[in-house]
């Protein structure tokens, strides 16, 4: 048995991050690969966007560069499902190994991952940018991250180490310190590995669609052929496993609703998407309403069990991810989350309801609960509220 | 079952430190393969977060502090080295690491501030990052056999979160 004395022992050793990231374990950029747009990515301008190798763009993520303005998005990077990229009035430099979560906005004027410092002097680092936060003209550097709903405004720099918190309007460079943390070794290993899922699905996805083109459209596989998921699946719709390729939304891999197709033509949006392309199933109740640009997403050892009668508002996003209940993400029947709220590795009983651009990470919340709009949820309790 | 305990301890040359001690009792000791086919299961696990706490020199009145997290495991008597898996909220790296070690040590918070703000927003960072990470374990043996994976741990979480009092 280990015990206090042995742990501080050990404390003075290298840790196992920098470790990591020192061994050069979890760079990819400069590595050679191809590069996938999903079909429903919509890239509005031509030869002004620019992508290098291994870059994964998700589904209905849309990407415009006008009047003269480019976009250039670095290797190794990846912009997730329903991100906006928006070029229109200035460029967007994206460097190497960016990270885009679902449901980013990037505007005119923003630099990601193209300044600043790496740890350990490496050539390569990721940057991140969390659920529905807006880089709104602001520079993030290399080795700093944007947690949910915060929003960095034009001309503030997010220097390499720094993590703004949830939530948070930094409009200032004065603002910096005070509306960030440092970011952490654990942070860093985290951020490598999911440049790491996105770039094997840069090249699965690519192979999904040499096969059959059609594949990566609708109702349809996920791209298995990976490490973690060596096997591909077709959603289940009431009780059948279903492919379409002329669906509007994507629907990928082992979902399983309770609604047949027709049903959830009734009750979506558009542009929406649902994306089990690791192994483990995800189970949806029936669907209520469900608004334009809805992402759900979950992963290998991870599960969504969503109940009946959800509603979802637009641009909400449902993730899974480790949770305390079998690595499940659990919401009760009836249960209905705001335009642009984050659900996130959490569970809440039957008859609940998240306003809209709210927060909820890592909690278990009981039946009937009311979240109101605009406020972070961390571990069960009120982190603070969206400031913009 | 789980036991929770906690202790606190000084270090030589201004370092504090303080460990909060999260001992899996339920988990098995290892197992040795005896001859079997039973596979390697690790076993012993420990997860504690460790605080350290330094004076910067010159500064006065200001401090240095650092979280780890610190998963621990007993060593498998024919385990030639321990393969681990990362599980992040994005989904699970493909590359897996490889270690002598019996232990993992992740820093999941840090900052340098006013020494009478203590480590101010220690809890925040280690809320922010817990569960966006976790790793799981296993031996491998000789033959280019592996034993059992381990459950998963997330990073930075030492125990449930305290219930829900409603607010926002």
């Amino acid at each position: 048995m280990h015990t206090a004395k042995t742990l501080f022992r050990t404390a003075s050793l290298t840790t196992l991050g920098s470790l990591l990231l020192a061994s050069g374990i979890a760079v990819a950029a400069g590595t050679a690969g191809p590069s996938f747009t999903d079909p429903t990515a919509r890239l509005s301008g031509g030869t002004a966007i620019t992508r290098g190798a291994l870059v994964y763009i998700g589904p209905f993520a849309a990407l415009t560069a006008a009047n003269g303005n480019k976009i250039s998005i670095g290797d190794a990077s990846n912009v997730q499902d329903n991100v906006t990229v928006d070029a229109t009035r200035g460029s967007v430099a994206l460097g190497n190994e960016v990270i885009l979560a679902h449901g980013a906005t990037v505007r005119s004027g923003s630099i990601i991952g193209k300044s600043g410092t790496c740890p350990s002097a490496a050539a390569y680092c990721p940057s991140f940018v969390s659920f529905n936060a807006t880089v709104d003209g602001g520079t993030i550097e290399k080795d700093a991250m944007v947690s949910a709903l915060a929003r960095v405004g034009p001309g503030v720099t997010i220097p390499s180490g720094r993590k703004v918190l949830p939530g948070k309007n930094v409009t200032t460079n004065a603002q910096v310190a005070a509306k960030t943390v440092p970011v952490s070794e654990a942070d860093r290993v985290f951020m490598h590995d999911v440049v790491h899922v996105n770039t094997s699905f840069a090249e699965t996805y690519t192979a999904l669609a040499a096969e059959n083109a059609s594949n990566v459209r609708g109702v349809n596989y996920d791209p298995g052929n990976s490490d973690f998921n060596p096997l591909r699946n077709l959603p289940t719709l009431a009780g059948k496993a279903t492919r379409n390729p002329n669906f509007r939304n994507r629907i990928i891999g082992d979902v399983r609703m309770h609604d047949a197709l027709d049903d959830l033509d009734d009750a979506m949006g558009n542009s929406i998407s649902l994306r089990a392309d690791e192994r483990e199933p995800f189970e949806v109740g029936s669907i209520a309403s469900m608004d334009d640009r809805v992402t759900f997403h979950a992963l290998e050892h991870s599960h969504l069990h969503l109940g009946d009668e959800g509603k979802y508002g637009a641009r909400s996003i449902v993730h899974g991810g480790a949770t305390p209940h079998e690595n499940t993400t659990i919401t009760g029947d009836n249960f209905e989350l705001g335009d642009g709220a984050v659900f996130f590795r959490s569970r809440i009983g039957a008859d609940s309801r998240v306003g809209s651009r709210s927060v909820i990470q890592d909690s278990d919340l009981p039946a009937g609960t009311e979240i109101p709009s605009n406020t972070i949820i961390l571990g069960n309790a009120v982190f603070g509220r969206v400031e913009w | 079952m789980v036991k929770l305990t906690a202790a606190r301890s000084r270090i030589a040359g201004g370092l504090y430190g303080s460990l909060l001690f999260f001992v899996l009792a339920a988990a098995s000791p290892a197992q040795a393969d005896s001859g079997s086919d039973a596979p390697a299961r690790l076993g012993g696990f420990e997860v504690v977060l460790e605080d350290e706490t330094r004076e910067i020199p010159g500064r006065a009145g200001r401090i240095r502090w650092a979280t780890y997290w610190n998963l621990a495991w007993d060593a498998h008597p024919q385990a030639l080295a321990y393969q681990i898996e990362t599980m992040t909220s994005e989904g699970v790296s493909p590359k897996l690491k490889t270690q002598d070690g019996t232990f993992i040590k992740l820093e999941v918070a840090s900052g340098e501030n006013k020494k009478s703000l203590g480590m101010d927003k220690r809890d925040l960072q280690i809320a922010l990052i817990s569960g966006q990470l976790s790793y799981r374990v296993r031996a491998l043996l000789a033959d280019n056999r592996a034993g059992e994976w381990s459950a998963h741990f997330p990073v930075g979480r030492i125990g449930a979160p305290p219930p829900w009092k409603g607010g926002g």
